[in-house]
């Protein structure tokens, strides 16, 4: 493999304040690198720049803007950044992502942490809401495992939330997971996936076209979305309202003419309305995880059905409990969360007697123990 | 011309005696009251000059000098009306310098001559008879909480008038012109009946809540009650102090004194036979909460001391309010320190807080939790933060059904679950015995292994539990602690397993629920180990993290405008 050291020049021009992927890409249609402006005159990049940018005046002030910046030193400023742990690659690069050559509007530079997603593999981007139910969580969680073992790579946006769960999973079951920031990829953000940033820093990449140290803004989120849907081969929308972020990656991943597909959800989940919308539209159905691994690789070898499986597996463990606390199982269910005192009630009706608070309890701590269940927040539970 | 009279102050809740020195020497006429003292305490020399001249002493054009010594104590408040009263009339000869030896005066004077009630009467008077005075005149109002320390003898007086006369009198003619009173304590107590507490019986429903809180009266374990709003937190925390048990002579005693000094004791009320309830609002301030001042004077936590504390809405609380809890909470008193001296308060209330899950309060019901997330997370923080470590017992408060609402079921009363609470208590009380414990909740890690034995197998059982739950050695301590008051209200010297999983179900989790929870419940064994993230609260409340890269909180709500609507 060739050495990917970082170019000095494209560095520098992608940090210069003011002049974004819009006055690179028109400098770009007449120089030849990064380089060349960097030895350029003023006159001359203004030359360039005229008639490619709304108006003249912009042309001069960006000029003007590359001039200024000339005033620091590109190659000491690129072992800064090596130093920092941060890669860089622009696209003169030859190993600059294929897929993100192709998308409109397609980045100049790309800034990363851990390494570049792979071309040979296949990816999926897996999205959804932030404020994802706990089906929205479950599926994700899945999904992402079971796409991560058959070796696809999960992208996300490491936001809370479905991004956040899918990419994890992917690298708690020995995957890889890169994520697409709308900050600098050495800010960590929300900080609660500050654990998820470290391991997508060692077992997968972070990944950003913004310069290293930028605030997550809300007007850069958006346009992150479309390199999410752009490394991507797939995009799987796990869950998602009707008019949401996620539409912006979906919009966006139709016009790279990626695949789409929707985790199909209830008529009634706000949350599943637009998963639905797209599978009305046309989008893949997402049954199960095999889906997209045929979509990928023509078969699937889990035989089985995985769901199928898993309710086998549950009734199995069903039948190893007993007395009160196979009642409390059967009206614990699977995937709903229950408030105590419903649990209470029902579990009543089914014995027909009173049940002290204290033998509820402890029953409900010897499931959670089993495995069987969860706590959600104080006093509701869920059945796994 | 020089009188010396013993009064006497307070300093935390003991008290020191103090000497009111009184001086008239020629000079110009002038009052002068030295003694680092504060300006309310200033002013007894108007009172006294204005209540004399209504007996018809008038004051002579001399130089009057008063001094309080110890000097070197600030001293406030209104004590020393009296003293200094009497003080000048030793002075100009209408009482005998013998009449006073041996005598303690208190009180505050109107300018009337009537003489009203102060703080602090019964540590004074207390403090009186261990240093061998004899007779304590104290304000009628005061008599019958200074009536309560015996051996010595307490005179109530109502006017100046009437404390003259007294004086005057011989020594064995006193006894009869104002009897000394004597109050018994035990007596008191035997008589009180408790009924300021509303009953258990009358909250319908809520089995589960009841029952936490009866195992929290049984160890004298802190709770938090979380549910949504209007379901009864509050009711349920006003009935505590119900269930709790009686208290005894010296706690009675105990909390007497701390409201004597903070003059909330209700005139004419000898002692405490309740244990109170106090139930501050969040915009409490920090010297309000646990106690503060120039002087320091108790603050609530103090006045909870052996009661109840309930902190409803708790996280509306301010963090630097709740962190100043943590220390009092854990030492069972409450130390300030000022630039002349130290004060100590006891402080060991059973602390009750309540909060809703969330903002919105529906949280984790999704199809009704209108918060965002970080909303969410943010709310729950700031209740596990600060006081998580102090609290053993949380546990969830539902609506109350319809049925359970209009039921017929007799619900338990408050006697029965005391009933069950003190046989708790009294078991502890044996297992105690020569150890500095009163209660479960007081035993320290050291003393788990000895008084909480777990067999074999449940210790295999508590170390499956501990590492799945992932929890803290702290939150395995508490849970043992918790366990061993589930037995005690069962009846039972061992700890079986049903106790336990009863602890563990009813603990305080320590990390908040948030999605990867459930991504570590789904294959336990691929969970990987991380580094915590310290956070930093500032403040305002806010977090941030310290790590090697920046974070950043609060552009959520931007971006949520932005990219989701």
């Amino acid at each position: 493999m060739e050495e990917r050291t970082i170019n000095p020049y494209a560095y520098w021009l992608s940090c210069v304040k003011g002049v974004g992927n819009v006055t690179i890409k028109a400098l770009m249609e007449s120089v030849s690198g990064a380089e060349e402006v960097y030895n350029m005159s003023e006159e001359e990049i203004c030359m360039c720049l005229v008639d490619k940018l709304r108006s003249n005046n912009i042309a001069v002030s960006k000029a003007c803007s590359i001039e200024v910046a000339k005033n620091c030193d590109p190659l000491e400023e690129a072992e800064k950044l090596k130093e920092k742990g941060i890669g860089f690659v622009c696209q003169e690069d030859s190993w600059f992502p294929k897929k993100l050559r192709d998308i409109p509007d397609s980045p100049y530079a790309l800034y990363y942490k851990g390494e570049l997603p792979p071309e040979d593999i296949p990816a999926v981007a897996i999205i959804g809401s932030r404020n994802c139910s706990g089906y929205g969580r479950e599926q994700a969680r899945i999904f992402a495992e079971r796409l991560a073992e058959r070796g696809i790579a999960v992208i996300s946006g490491m936001a809370r939330g479905v991004d956040g769960i899918a990419g994890k999973a992917a690298v708690v079951s020995g995957g890889r997971s890169y994520a697409v920031l709308g900050c600098g990829v050495d800010v960590v953000y929300p900080m609660d996936n500050k654990e998820l940033y470290d391991l997508l820093a060692k077992n997968g990449g972070l990944l950003s076209e913004n310069r290293p140290g930028t605030h997550p803004r809300a007007s850069l989120f958006p346009r992150r979305n479309r390199l999410i849907s752009g490394l991507a081969d797939a995009v799987l929308v796990i869950e998602a309202r009707r008019r949401s972020g996620t539409v912006i990656t979906v919009d966006a991943a139709l016009e790279q003419g990626r695949e789409i597909f929707a985790l199909p959800g209830r008529v009634s989940d706000a949350l599943s309305d637009g998963c639905n919308v797209l599978i009305a539209q046309g989008a893949g159905i997402a049954c199960s995880p095999d889906t997209i691994i045929e979509h990928f690789f023509g078969v699937s070898d889990s035989g089985t059905d995985l769901y199928e499986k898993k309710r086998k597996q549950r009734n199995r463990r069903r039948d190893e409990l007993s007395g009160m606390e196979a009642v409390l199982f059967d009206a614990l269910g699977c995937g709903d969360i229950m408030e105590m005192d419903f649990l209470i009630s029902r579990v009543e009706s089914i014995l027909g007697k009173h049940i002290d608070a204290e033998e509820f309890t402890a029953c409900m701590m010897g499931l959670q123990m089993k495995g069987l269940a969860e706590e959600i927040g104080i006093g509701h539970y869920r059945g796994i | 011309m020089y009188s010396s009279i013993l009064t006497g102050a307070v300093h935390g809740i003991d008290s020191y005696l103090m000497k009111v020195e009184t001086d008239i020497s020629n000079g110009l006429p002038s009052f002068n009251m030295v003694g680092f003292m504060s300006g309310e305490m200033r002013e007894a020399g108007e009172r006294v000059r204005v209540a004399l001249k209504n007996l018809g002493i008038h004051l002579p054009p001399q130089r009057i000098t008063v001094n309080l010594s110890p000097a070197g104590i600030p001293k406030r408040g209104i004590l020393v009306d009296l003293p200094v009263c009497v003080g000048l009339l030793v002075c100009l000869d209408y009482l005998q310098p013998e009449a006073t030896e041996g005598v303690l005066v208190a009180g505050e004077l109107g300018l009337n001559g009537e003489i009203r009630p102060v703080k602090g009467i019964l540590p004074i008077v207390a403090e009186a008879k261990n240093k061998g005075v004899t007779t304590c005149l104290v304000p009628n109002g005061n008599l019958s909480e200074g009536a309560l320390v015996h051996g010595i003898r307490v005179v109530g007086v109502r006017t100046l008038a009437e404390m003259v006369n007294y004086l005057r009198k011989n020594q064995k003619e006193r006894d009869s012109f104002l009897p000394p009173a004597e109050v018994d304590a035990g007596q008191l107590l035997s008589k009180a009946v408790n009924k300021a507490y509303p009953d258990f019986s009358t909250v319908h429903g809520q089995r589960q809540a009841k029952k936490v809180l009866e195992i929290a009266a049984a160890g004298f374990h802190n709770v938090l009650m979380m549910g949504p709003p209007g379901t009864g937190k509050s009711m349920l925390a006003r009935c505590l102090p119900g269930i709790l048990p009686p208290l005894t002579q010296e706690e009675a005693l105990e909390i007497t004194r701390i409201y004597s000094v903070s003059g909330r004791l209700p005139e004419e009320t000898a002692l405490i036979t309740e244990r109170p309830f106090i139930a501050p609002h969040h915009s409490v301030t920090r010297a309000v909460l646990i106690g503060g001042g120039n002087i320091p004077s108790p603050g609530l936590i103090t006045l909870a001391h052996l009661g109840v504390l309930f902190l409803d809405e708790i996280s509306e609380y301010s963090l630097p309010d709740l962190n100043s809890l943590r220390e009092p909470l854990e030492n069972h008193e409450i130390v300030i320190r000022r630039l002349f001296g130290t004060y100590r308060y006891p402080a060991r209330p059973l602390l009750v807080a309540a909060a809703n899950p969330c903002p919105c309060g529906y949280y984790p019901d999704m199809n009704r939790c209108t918060c965002t997330p970080r909303e969410v997370q943010k709310y729950q923080r700031k209740i596990s933060g600060p006081l998580m470590d102090r609290i053993d017992f949380r546990v969830h408060v539902s609506r109350v059904s319809a049925d359970d609402l209009q039921g017929s079921d007799s619900e338990e009363s408050s006697e029965i679950i005391r009933g069950r609470v003190m046989e708790a208590i009294e078991r502890q009380k044996k297992r105690f015995q020569g150890t500095p414990f009163n209660y479960n909740s007081d035993m320290t890690p050291d003393a788990l292994e000895h008084f909480c034995p777990l067999n074999s197998l449940l210790a295999e059982k508590m170390k499956g539990v501990y590492e799945r739950l992932g929890m803290s050695m702290r939150s395995y301590h508490k849970t043992l602690k918790m366990a061993r008051t589930i037995a005690d209200l069962n009846g039972r010297e061992m700890i079986l397993e049903r106790d336990l999983m009863t602890a563990v179900g009813f603990r305080l989790p320590e990390y908040s629920e948030d999605e990867y929870s459930s991504g570590r419940e789904f294959e336990p064994g691929k969970r990987i180990e991380h580094k915590a993230v310290n956070y930093n609260v500032n403040a305002d409340g806010n977090t941030s993290a310290v790590c090697e890269s920046e974070g950043y909180y609060g552009i959520e709500e931007w971006y949520e405008s932005e990219g989701d609507k």
